[in-house]
């Protein structure tokens, strides 16, 4: 019997060997990624094995994964949905470098000069709102506003732990300093911002009315527009002396050790073509490419003034900050100081007691009634 | 059978339960001395995040308890028309995953569910994510979730419903009787009926506790900050050391509830075969058993119909056809691994039970105990470890070294224990060469194994538990005179004691079935890429996919998860007719 066991874990692990494939984790949505990776699986005839990220972890989970199997690398590639954490691969020496002639046309500011990381298809950090409860008027002009009284308890924001949102709190770390932009954080959470768990959550709530407005990504929004709810798209920071929007493209890096190189590099150079940009931007996703000549998505404006970026020090501040930001937002509710209240510390006494004594009676129950009979 | 297929057999099973709690000890001591206590939870609001643990927990038993003590009366105690078939879909509400309970309660008392937006125009400000005291509010009520609590109070009162039920299907009617006359209806059911079913509702009410403090999707999806929620963003991030110390208090506590529940489960009547007089018609018993579970299931199933709207009949495309466009892959790999595990588990199960029927129940029952109380992401994480790299063995060797010295301890005698120590030494050899000769990779990248060991870990102790104890229950004369008969082994498998467990092994497979079907926590981070399972599309579908399309899907996989227990009951009532 234990030999039968073995074997059929072996065949089931075995099972599905295959001569050209390669493995690719993938941080996007899992909804917008598959097609594009589907097309290409149809197009070059190499299998395709992805893994995606779910939008409780996004993008600090795959990025964990990577660093724990870098003895033994599994994946091939990495299509990040941002590049703050692309960064903290690279400074870890987990990555590989190759230049892709695809990537010949996009800006130098968005990939690596040394071609360990291609940055592609961009995203809008932008304010998603509620046609039905707000006016255009009425709408914050930049994300300072959030602290504004006037929107107490009607903006949404994801928490700053995972994907852009922890990518957002790492640039305005790096541009701003740091106890400006923990001041500005916990100016936030005293106005009553709501804070989600993820981007799409936040484009949910705004869509059905549960909050006016929020800080999303483009694609999140575009997705809500898509499905016919009353939902607009403003681009914050636009004013004279504001420091832009912020625009964050997907990277996507060959990992090191990648167990199959060639097929790596051949959908590496598919991710950064031009068509896959156009898919994108034609795609729920609606992203913005980078490459010149690349029609942009439907209702997402070509035109505005973006924010100057050094994502290597977003990547350090992250890193600098991660542990403030998890005592502000990782615990039970956002907190500006991180420390539980003594009254909380009180409530937990008091459930073990309640617990205990609940037991207690239980079994003490329990045994009177067995022994009566 | 001889002793050392035996040992050999017990070291497999400890080498599959212990080794994630020693691939995690290791780790959550290493983190202990690299870090320390206080840079893990500086800040963590660990203690508030336990707390609000504990509570949701109680409230969840409470809320089941308000659920299934009815339900088990009614159902137990009275006679009505479809009383067989309300008891049979009183399993029903176990058969929906619970991110798909959760799903369906959001759209019904969510920030825009139809019957909270009812209740907000009647002045009732009703959210199903928020505490007692709304998202504003402080103090104790503001550590209250009522709205997860009830969620999975849905989802596993029958855990107290089904066994109280039974007890109160054996109950002495004459007694019953006679406490109505003497007492009324009210001091019957309070002085007779319920403790009658207090030791089940009890265990029930244990089990229903130990399961709500892991159960991770439902926080998840509702945001309720609780320590399971925590502990899976920190291993998430494949911090294992840090997440191992979080998810000690859980695992203690839950181990805690578990030695109770065993503890409990020892002073229950054993099962009495004969029926009862039938008990005493009554609609107003109907009303309730149907109540119950309109509220636990009907309202639920509802809201997922209503939401993915109407099968397109004349040729169009419904949600229905859209999402199982999008998501046909994840059928068959789904399909395919619950398959392989299922089947593993079955034969696993019968092969050892068989074995096992005539050994001391402790080292089974403690087996079974550690597995089920595990947090199923630690689980994960445990075996994403073991086999991240290729040279991870160590995890392993302690897993086997724990399993060995239990073993050994269980068997009490010394030649067992000299055996069980060189079949472990033998067996670590064996492993750590398979894993650096390429085990680990072909695990990794092949994609079907490590999800299925995940579940092997998890449930595979339960189910051979129950095949043991319907192997120790067969008629020993009958087996006795198939052996003095002369009948081989086979033979008298087959007409001695296959026939007195083929119930439960279906009702095993069954229950293999529905745990691995819907397992969401511990897949979530052992899937493999080039895989897809239905859970996980829906939990990743439910953040940005329209909600006619989820639900849609969600409705697809119960079906797929009642499909088998609807199979398996029209065989039996045709089997009977």
């Amino acid at each position: 019997m234990p030999r039968m066991l073995v074997l059929a874990l072996f065949l089931a692990g075995l099972g599905l060997a295959q001569d050209r494939k390669v493995v690719v984790y993938v941080s996007l949505d899992e909804e917008h990624a598959r097609t594009i990776l589907e097309a290409f699986e149809r197009s070059s005839g190499i299998k395709v094995q992805p893994l995606f990220d779910t939008e409780d972890n996004k993008t600090v989970g795959m990025v964990g994964r990577i660093i724990a199997e870098k003895a033994s690398p599994v994946a091939d590639v990495y299509w990040n949905n941002e590049c703050a954490q692309t960064l903290r691969l690279k400074s870890q020496g987990l990555l590989q470098a190759y230049i892709s002639p695809n990537a010949a046309s996009i800006p130098d500011h968005y990939k690596d000069a040394e071609g360990y990381w291609t940055g592609f298809a961009a995203r809008a950090r932008v304010l998603v709102w509620n046609k039905t409860m707000l006016s255009e008027a009425e709408l914050p002009q930049r994300l300072s506003d959030f602290a504004d009284p006037k929107f107490r308890g009607k903006v949404a924001m994801a928490k700053p732990l995972t994907g852009t949102t922890l990518t957002h709190a790492g640039v305005l770390y790096a541009r701003n300093g740091a106890a400006p932009t923990e001041n500005l954080l916990k100016e936030f959470i005293a106005n009553g911002v709501r804070f989600e768990r993820g981007n799409g959550q936040v484009a949910r709530i705004v869509s059905e009315g549960v909050v006016a407005c929020g800080l999303t990504d483009t694609d999140d929004v575009s997705v809500k527009q898509r499905e016919g709810l009353p939902v607009g798209m403003k681009f914050l920071d636009q004013g004279a002396g504001d420091a832009g929007t912020l625009v964050i493209p997907n990277s996507v890096m060959i990992l090191k050790g990648a167990p199959h190189l060639a097929e790596a590099k051949v959908l590496v150079d598919a991710l950064l073509s031009m068509e896959t940009e156009a898919q994108l931007a034609r795609g729920a996703s609606a992203q913005i490419p980078l490459h010149p000549g690349v029609a942009g998505p439907e209702g997402v404006p070509t035109e505005f003034s973006s924010m100057k970026v050094d994502f290597a020090a977003a990547a350090r501040e992250i890193d600098n900050h991660k542990l403030d930001l998890e005592r502000m937002f990782g615990g039970a509710t956002p907190t500006p100081t991180g420390a539980a209240s003594s009254s909380d510390s009180t409530i937990l006494y008091m459930a073990i007691a309640a617990l205990a004594l609940a037991l207690g009676f239980l079994w003490l129950g329990f045994k009177r009634r067995s022994n009566a009979a | 059978m001889t002793a050392l297929p035996r040992v050999l057999l017990g070291l497999i099973a400890a080498a599959l339960c212990f080794m994630p709690l020693g691939a995690l000890l290791q780790q959550g001591g290493a983190a202990l001395q690299a870090d320390g206590l206080n840079t893990i939870f500086a800040g963590s609001q660990v203690d508030v995040l336990l707390a609000n643990s504990i509570f949701l927990a109680l409230l969840t038993t409470l809320f089941a308890a308000l659920l299934a003590v009815p339900a088990a009366a009614a159902l137990g105690l009275y006679r009505f028309r479809s009383r067989a078939l309300l008891q049979g879909l009183c399993i029903l509400p176990l058969l929906i995953p619970p991110h798909i309970h959760t799903i369906a309660w959001t759209r019904v008392l969510g920030d825009k569910g139809w019957m909270a937006l009812w209740l907000r125009e009647q002045g009732w400000n009703i959210n199903i994510r928020a505490p007692l005291a709304g998202m504003d509010g402080e103090g104790v009520l503001a550590h209250i979730y009522w709205g997860p609590a009830w969620v999975m109070a849905c989802a596993f009162f029958p855990l107290m419903a089904l066994p109280a039920m039974a007890a109160l299907q054996r109950l002495d009617r004459d007694a019953m009787d006679a406490a109505r006359i003497s007492l009324g209806w009210r001091g019957a059911l309070r002085r007779v009926a319920l403790p009658a079913a207090a030791p089940q509702l009890l265990t029930g009410a244990v089990a229903v506790f130990a399961l709500s403090i892991v159960t991770y999707p439902v926080v998840s999806l509702l945001d309720t900050p609780v320590l399971v929620q925590k502990v899976y963003f920190v291993f998430s991030q494949v911090d294992q050391g840090s997440g191992t110390l979080l998810a000690l208090p859980l695992v203690l506590l839950s181990i805690l509830m578990l030695v109770v529940l065993l503890r409990l489960e020892r002073h229950l009547p054993p099962l009495v075969a004969q029926r009862i007089a039938l008990p005493q018609p009554s609609r107003a018993a109907a009303c309730v058993a149907l109540t119950v579970l309109a509220l636990s299931a009907g309202l639920p199933l509802f809201a997922l119909l209503r939401e993915a709207g109407p099968l397109a009949l004349d040729g169009g495309t419904d949600n229905y056809q859209s999402v199982f466009a999008r998501t046909g892959a994840a059928f068959t790999d789904s399909l395919l691994l619950v398959g392989t595990a299922v089947s593993i588990i079955g034969i696993g199960a019968l092969l050892a039970g068989r074995m096992l029927a005539q050994q001391r129940r402790p080292l089974l029952d403690a087996l079974a105990a550690v597995a089920f109380s595990l947090p199923p992401v630690a689980v994960g994480v445990a075996f994403l470890l073991q086999f991240a790299a290729a040279d991870a063995g160590e995890g392993l060797m302690v897993a086997l070294a724990a399993g060995a010295l239990a073993g050994a301890l269980s068997a009490g005698s010394l030649r067992l224990a000299l055996m069980c120590a060189l079949c472990t030494s033998a067996a670590c050899g064996l492993l750590q060469w398979a894993l650096q000769a390429g085990l680990a990779r072909s695990m990794l990248e092949g994609g079907a194994a490590l999800p299925v060991l995940g579940w092997l870990a998890l449930y595979m102790p339960l189910c051979v538990r129950l095949m043991r104890q319907a192997f120790a229950a067969t008629d020993a004369d009958s087996v006795a005179a198939a052996r003095v008969a002369g009948l081989s082994l086979k033979d008298r498998f087959i007409a001695a004691e296959w026939p007195a467990v083929a119930g439960t092994f279906a009702a095993v497979l069954l229950l293999a079935w529905v745990l691995c079907f819907t397992e969401l926590s511990a897949v979530l981070l052992l899937l493999r890429p080039g895989w897809q399972f239905l859970q996980i599309r829906i939990f990743n579908m439910v953040h940005y996919q329209s909600a006619g399309e989820v639900a849609a899907l969600c409705v697809l996989t119960v079906l797929l998860t009642v499909l088998p227990l609807t199979l398996v009951w029209s065989l039996r009532r045709r089997r009977r007719a």
